[in-house]
């Protein structure tokens, strides 16, 4: 079982804080849902741990062994779906595939999926912006990292890709952590297993939508 | 697999690559153009990706391949098809206009 620790990552952009104190700990078969108003620096922090964005300080280990900042990415600990398509637009589904699943096994897990096996003939540019992000998702999902980081994977989906992503999500998690950030809270906070919010650079555990309102991401109900 | 990913970033600069090869070969001749090609190409082409398709890089991060890696492949990857195109032009010029590229 493999498991992640963020004991402190620091990040300035400019004179501006964007964190300053955040940490959690997230082990393969649970899901952390991270929620925060725009510009709270969840996308940051997501870059941060994947490696691509380097944070001023960082006190991260991985399985037990400090991680340093600049080894981050080469560890391949973590794959990461950013919230912008990222997928070359002239490849089609089904080239894109085998560039990312060497095994047989990995290309059928992707192949089969219901949603994906019809759109493999598409070009990744004809594709919607929701079957696009879903098979971004389904794509990097299955790849062999132990964490899987997902930045707003529900946006853009319809109803049904986000209540079968749910239960992809739900039975991949047996296998790896996952890090999730997105606006649409109530379907965050019924697939995590913990979950907590940024503000002013800090992060809070929280437990219900209540939480979310306390912490002033969502409006207090009456 | 890893050569496929390679050679889907070298496609996707060759929008940018292509009219800085002719230009400089308008410019400078065959010669020249291509050793600037040669020198500065994938530059220029890695130059326009990051401007205009700067989220594709994670297509390439997910794969654990680094912006670093990617123009040093790329590099490689333009010489070998930069020299049988520049031998072609060079014959072309030759039967065409009647006299070497390179002289």
């Amino acid at each position: 079982m493999a498991n992640l620790r963020l004991h402190k990552v620091e990040k300035n952009y400019g004179k501006g804080a964007i964190l300053t104190e955040v940490s959690f700990s997230l082990r393969t078969g649970q899901i952390l849902g991270i929620f925060g108003r725009n510009g709270s620096g969840k996308s940051t922090l997501l870059k941060i741990l994947f490696g691509t964005v380097r944070a001023d300080a960082l006190d991260f280990e991985i399985n037990g062994t400090p991680v340093a900042n600049s080894k981050l990415f080469a560890t391949r600990h973590l794959a990461y779906v950013p919230q912008h398509p990222f997928l070359p637009s002239s490849l089609r589904v089904r080239d894109v595939i085998p560039i990312y699943a060497a095994s047989e096994r990995a290309q059928d897990a992707i192949f089969y999926n219901p949603l994906v096996a019809k759109i493999t003939a598409k070009r990744i540019g004809a594709l919607s912006h929701g079957e696009r992000k879903y098979f971004e998702t389904i794509l990097i999902a299955n790849g062999p990292h132990p964490f899987l980081l997902l930045d707003e994977p529900f946006s853009m989906l319809d109803p049904l890709q986000i209540a079968d992503l749910k239960l992809f999500l739900d039975t991949l998690k047996q296998e790896k952590g996952i890090i999730l950030t997105d606006h649409y809270f109530e379907e965050v906070l019924q697939i995590s297993d913990m979950a907590l919010v940024l503000k002013q650079g800090k992060s809070f555990q929280i437990t219900s939508e209540e939480d979310l309102g306390n912490f002033e991401y969502l409006r207090k109900r009456e | 697999m890893q050569f496929r990913a390679h050679w889907q970033f070298y496609r996707e600069m060759i929008p940018f690559i292509l009219p800085f090869c002719v230009v400089e070969i308008i410019l400078f001749g065959v010669l020249w153009g291509f050793v600037l090609f040669v020198l500065f190409g994938p530059l220029v082409g890695a130059l326009g990706f990051h401007v205009l398709k700067k989220d594709q890089y994670y297509f390439y991060y997910n794969l654990g391949m680094t912006r670093k890696r990617l123009l040093k492949v790329a590099y490689l990857i333009n010489l070998l098809l930069g020299v049988p195109i520049f031998a072609l032009l060079s014959v072309l010029f030759y039967l065409f206009i009647g006299q070497p590229a390179v002289t």
